[in-house]
């Protein structure tokens, strides 16, 4: 009994789009997802939509959480985040108080150190963080860093003299060393889980060396080492499949990027089995008709990763 | 009244039961996390936790909630059934390795005898299942073994964590009950217990026990390995004196007694702990000097057997215990049970049918019918050849005995030609895989090193390979390699796997010999001592082929199916033939001799159970099966279908020529044509075509006839591997004669007798199949 963890960036799924919400509801079901992240979901409607979908109208299996970054910027420039969850899987951590329960929600992740003397700036957008612990059997906790790393300069105060593809690279530095390094070794009150697996995921803007891309690369960011003390930590980013669909696809060349990846602690997940791949959902979902899954769902296709928390069983 | 009494007498039963309830489970969890070992978690789940009879728990929400939570994890944790399956196999090869000399003289109990000899303690030799795996995982120094079976990381955690829960929990619940402080374990006194349980030194275990043994008043496993601790100094302390031997031999009884005594009814379901005790103190109580009458010895079987439940392997030991104190019905019921589940089915059934023998000789008449629904009942389960013999006649005892340990020699003796032929096979692949390489030449002879190191490893663990004769197989290797030539590389496998196999059928026949001796020598099994060297040789045989399972399991080959009389030759059918001629059919002279053959049915004696002689007839599964080995064996060695004389040295004449298998035919040539020569279909009526063989199945004694179409060959039958001929020419069928009394046959110059074969009969066949030659 795995876990399967989705991620997609929506493409602006905003409240008067012309979005799918059914295509959305059949990759989650489709693909057996017990939690999907989202990226770009630009809309509290929206997530709504896609759990109204998944619940049929009523029922209570599927959750969700909808909230958007918080950086000073102006309306049109900053981005939401979503995440939807099945409730019979997983759930998110209580605590009894001294006045009822208090449930730990996702928030945005505002408070992490930057080194300014290495150029290292606030994050464009910051990720949002969610906490999730398994509902039967041995208490484990999955946190989610569910991130959109800066894609431009933008308008925002940047420094000219550092490259873009840069400046993403340095988001990346940032998210590993300073947010999920921390929150790998965190140890929380609500916690009942004894072993908390932290996953980095999202759209990054940056592409792995083995992808077949064409630019903005990785590199050493691919592999990240943290020293600290006598623990150690591998942060390795895989899934090295093209997620982004080219603007004029033909036939044998559809994809253009491979922007979405799972960063993960190596030395940690050697003590689970886990598989990552591309959900090949213009396949399966829409009849290979690759204008109409990109109007009605998005230019990015969904990854995932699914992870078994007893070694000695195979993922099939 | 003594401190330790008093103490205990102020609980009500309520607090006790409440208070063990807690240390078996706080013990248990902390073994789980102690040991890290998913053998062990799976025997605490199985043994303890999912064993507690809920009834006796105290009832709390939060010790139950947590309770649950400890099972669903080690549930998720646990490992499938499959993968222990191996370990499992291995303990009940220990125990049927060892069975044999715990077992005492059935003879002699069945017939109200007094064996003298107490026989050996399987539950302090082997044990059982439970306690032989602690025992082991304590003596294992091998890392990749321990690594095997090694918990994962985030389950310590989960663990470390639930136990600090049940420890919270179970301390609020000794307060609330009003348990006395000195019956509360703590988890350090815990951990210090299962590191004391690891100790291998023994008198060391023992001395460290008694230092912290009053924390455990209220803790009954505790005294059983207090004494098995001191048990365990007597077989392990050989300098003993005899008061000290006495003197820990009066512990030992004394703190199994005191396990006895403490442990709650109906606290376990099932309880190994208990069972065991039990079974450890019997075994105290049987000794000459303690003067323990039958009663008292059945009372603490009955214990055992009733807390083991259905553990079969406790059931196992209570059986044969039972069978030390000549409760031989007793003792029946649980083979009979564990026969039918299936558990070390093999030996079961053999125990089972030597007792209903030897009830059958002492006069009951209706063990006949239940030895037949035994071969019934293990129908597909166990070859019922390979039961103790049910007597056809007026046979002894010592004759019995000495038939059944030939039929286990027998089938030893054909697992060893199977797994040799299977090993030399697998290595003429892979050496093929290595020379038909298209990389540079410096990567075969490496690789072929490689190979043939781990070939050199497999070869030396085969049975009766001991260290003088391992370094001739080196040296033969060795020369080998030296000799090797890029431009012919694919001979290296041929010479190696053809020297080897010489090398082996020369030098362990002297073992082989040995072990056919040591039968021969069997006397007068009424004789205890005659009886030890008889379960000797029968537990030889059984450690030599549990070497040879293993080394399949080593090497990866399939374990060997051998039937006596029937040709499981599965490799057979599998096997490539490389090249072979395919030879019509026989000529009509031999079809005839098959009719004639066909036709005597009366030749055997009848009534065999056991085939103690069969005729086997050409084209028939025997047939093919007296030939298989040979057929094996060329195939793994040579690769070819067509044999090399140099494997019948010393035979001077003649060879098989062997066809595709399913389409056997064999035939020998005479001495005068040219040895090297591959026969063509022209020359097919020059052959003398075999056409039957009568076999004889006891090892050490008597001889097989060839019938072909132009007379008979006699052969030795306790030849190693191949049939050596002894005689230099055919026999024509008109120089065979008979005797006055019709007992025996003049062949050339040898005598041929055999009780289970009608001379007469067999006589009047061979004047049959003379007019037709």
């Amino acid at each position: 009994m795995g876990y399967r963890i989705g991620s997609l960036n929506c493409c602006n799924f905003c409240r008067n789009g012309k979005k799918d919400i059914g295509i959305f509801a059949k990759i989650i079901r489709g693909e057996k997802l017990d939690l999907m992240v989202f990226q770009e979901l630009q809309s509290k409607v929206a997530l709504e939509s896609i759990l109204y979908n998944l619940n049929c109208g009523g029922g209570t299996m599927w959750a969700g959480f909808h909230e958007q970054d918080s950086y000073n910027r102006t309306k049109n420039d900053h981005f939401e985040y979503g995440f939807i969850w099945n409730t019979k899987k997983l759930c998110l951590p209580e605590r009894e108080e001294l006045y009822g329960t208090k449930i730990t929600y996702p928030r945005i992740y505002k408070q992490y150190k930057i080194d300014r003397r290495n150029g290292q700036t606030d994050l464009r957008y910051e990720p949002l963080f969610g906490r999730f612990q398994t509902v039967s059997g041995p208490k484990f906790e999955i946190r989610i860093i569910n991130t959109h790393i800066m894609f431009s300069k933008g308008k925002s105060e940047v420094d000219d003299n550092i490259k873009e593809i840069q400046m993403r690279r340095n988001e990346l530095d940032i998210l590993a060393k300073a947010i999920y390094a921390k929150e790998a070794d965190r140890t929380y009150k609500d916690s009942c889980a004894s072993t908390a697996f932290t996953i980095l995921l999202g759209d990054y803007n940056l592409n792995k060396r083995n992808s077949g891309a064409k630019n903005a690369f990785l590199d050493k960011y691919e592999m990240i080492h943290i020293s600290d003390g006598n623990k150690s930590k591998t942060i390795l980013t895989e899934q090295a499949e093209l997620t982004t669909l080219k603007r004029k696809p033909t036939d044998d060349n559809l994809y253009s990027n491979n922007y979405d990846h799972i960063t993960f602690d190596q030395i940690h997940f050697s003590d689970v089995n886990f598989k990552m791949s591309r959900i090949n959902a213009i396949e399966k979902y829409c009849n290979n008709d690759i204008e109409m899954y990109r109007e009605k769902v998005s230019d990015h296709l969904p990854i995932m990763i699914e992870i078994e928390f007893n070694k000695r069983r195979p993922i099939l | 009244m003594s401190e330790e009494t008093k103490i205990e007498k102020e609980l009500n039963p309520q607090q006790r039961q409440a208070a063990y309830a807690l240390n078996l489970c706080l013990v248990s969890i902390s073994q789980i996390i102690d040991y890290n070992d998913l053998i062990i978690l799976d025997q605490e789940y199985d043994g303890i936790l999912n064993n507690l009879n809920i009834e006796n728990m105290p009832k709390d929400d939060a010790l139950l909630k947590i309770l649950k939570q400890i099972l669903d994890t080690i549930t998720f944790f646990r490992i499938e059934e499959g993968e222990k399956q191996f370990i499992e196999l291995d303990y009940q090869r220990k125990m049927k390795n060892a069975i044999w000399s715990a077992v005492p003289n059935l003879g002699l109990l069945v017939t109200g005898g007094n064996p003298a000899t107490i026989a050996v303690s399987l539950a302090s030799q082997v044990g059982i299942g439970y306690m032989n795996y602690r025992k082991r995982k304590a003596e294992i120094s091998y890392e990749k073994e321990r690594q095997e079976w090694e918990l994962q990381r985030s389950a310590i955690e989960q663990f470390n964590g639930l136990r600090r829960e049940l420890f919270d929990t179970a301390w609020r619940l000794t307060e609330a009950y009003g348990i006395h402080e000195e019956y509360r374990l703590t988890e350090r006194q815990i951990s210090q217990y299962n590191e004391i349980l690891m100790d291998p030194n023994y008198l060391r275990r023992y001395k460290r026990l008694e230092y912290i043994k009053n924390n455990f008043k209220a803790y009954p496993p505790f005294w059983y390995y207090f004494g098995n601790a001191a048990k365990n100094i007597l077989s392990q302390d050989k300098s003993l004196s005899e008061d000290e031997k006495a003197n820990y031999e009066e512990k030992a009884q004394e703190h199994f007694e005191k396990c006895l005594e403490i442990t709650e009814n109906n606290l376990l379901r099932e309880d190994p702990i208990e069972a065991t005790c039990a079974l450890e103190l019997f075994d105290i109580y049987r000794l000459p000097n303690k003067n323990k009458c039958k009663d008292e010895l059945k009372k603490l079987l009955g214990r055992a057997k009733k807390a083991a439940g259905t553990s079969n392997d406790i059931l196992e030991l209570c059986a044969i215990a039972y069978l030390q104190i000549n409760e031989v019905e007793e003792a029946s019921k649980i083979l009979e049970m564990l026969v039918n589940e299936g558990y070390n089915a093999e030996i079961n059934a053999q125990l089972l049918s030597e007792i209903y023998v030897q009830r059958y000789l002492k006069g009951e008449e209706a063990c006949k019918t239940e030895y037949e629904t035994l071969i019934k009942m293990t129908d597909g389960v166990v070859n019922s050849n390979y039961l103790f013999p049910m007597p056809s006649s007026n046979e002894k005892n010592t004759e019995l005995e000495i038939e059944f340990t030939c039929i286990l020699a027998e089938r030893f003796k054909n697992m060893y030609i199977d797994v040799l032929s299977r090993i030399l096979e697998k290595y003429r692949d892979l050496c093929e895989n290595i020379v038909n390489n298209p990389n540079k030449e410096e990567n075969i002879s490496l690789n072929l090193c490689n190979l043939l190191d781990n070939f050199y490893d497999a070869i030396c663990q085969l049975p009766y390979i001991n260290n003088a004769k391992r370094k001739k197989l080196f040296n033969l290797i060795r020369d080998e390699i030296i000799k090797f030539n890029y431009k012919d590389s694919k001979k290296i496998i041929d010479n190696i796997t053809q020297k080897v196999f010489e090398f082996l059928d020369q030098n362990i026949e002297k073992s082989w010999s040995e072990l056919v001796e040591n039968i021969k020598k069997i006397q007068n099994i009424q004789d205890d001592e005659n009886k030890k060297k008889a379960n000797y040789v029968k537990e030889t045989i059984s450690k030599n082929e549990s070497i040879l399972i293993d080394l399949c399991r080593k090497e990866e080959i399939p374990k060997p199916i051998i039937e006596i009389g029937g040709s499981e030759s599965k490799g057979l059918s599998n096997m490539t033939v490389r090249r072979f001629e395919y030879w019509s059919d026989t000529t009509p002279k031999a079809i005839t001799m098959l009719n004639c053959i066909n036709d005597n049915k009366h030749l055997l004696r009848a009534g065999k159970t056991n085939n103690k002689t069969i005729m086997c007839v050409k084209d028939s599964k025997a047939f093919d099966s007296y030939f298989s080995n040979i057929q094996k064996l060329q195939i793994a060695t040579v690769g070819i279908a067509t044999i090399i004389p140099a494997f019948f040295a010393p035979i001077q004449i003649g060879r098989f020529i062997i066809t595709a298998a399913g389409g056997f035919m064999a035939s020998i040539k005479d001495a005068t044509s040219n040895k090297n020569q591959k026969q063509s279909k022209n020359d097919s009526d020059k052959k003398s075509i075999i056409v039957a063989v009568l076999k004889n199945n006891i090892v050490g004694g008597g001889k097989d006839i060839i019938f072909t179409t132009d007379g008979l060959y006699l052969i030795n039958t306790s030849d190693v591997f191949i049939p050596k001929f002894e005689d230099k020419t055919i026999i024509p069928y008109s120089k065979v004669k008979c005797n006055k009394e019709k007992t025996a046959l003049t062949i050339e110059n040898t005598s041929y007798k055999n009780k289970n074969v009608n001379i007469e009969a067999l006589y009047n066949l061979i004047q049959e199949l003379k007019k037709v030659q």
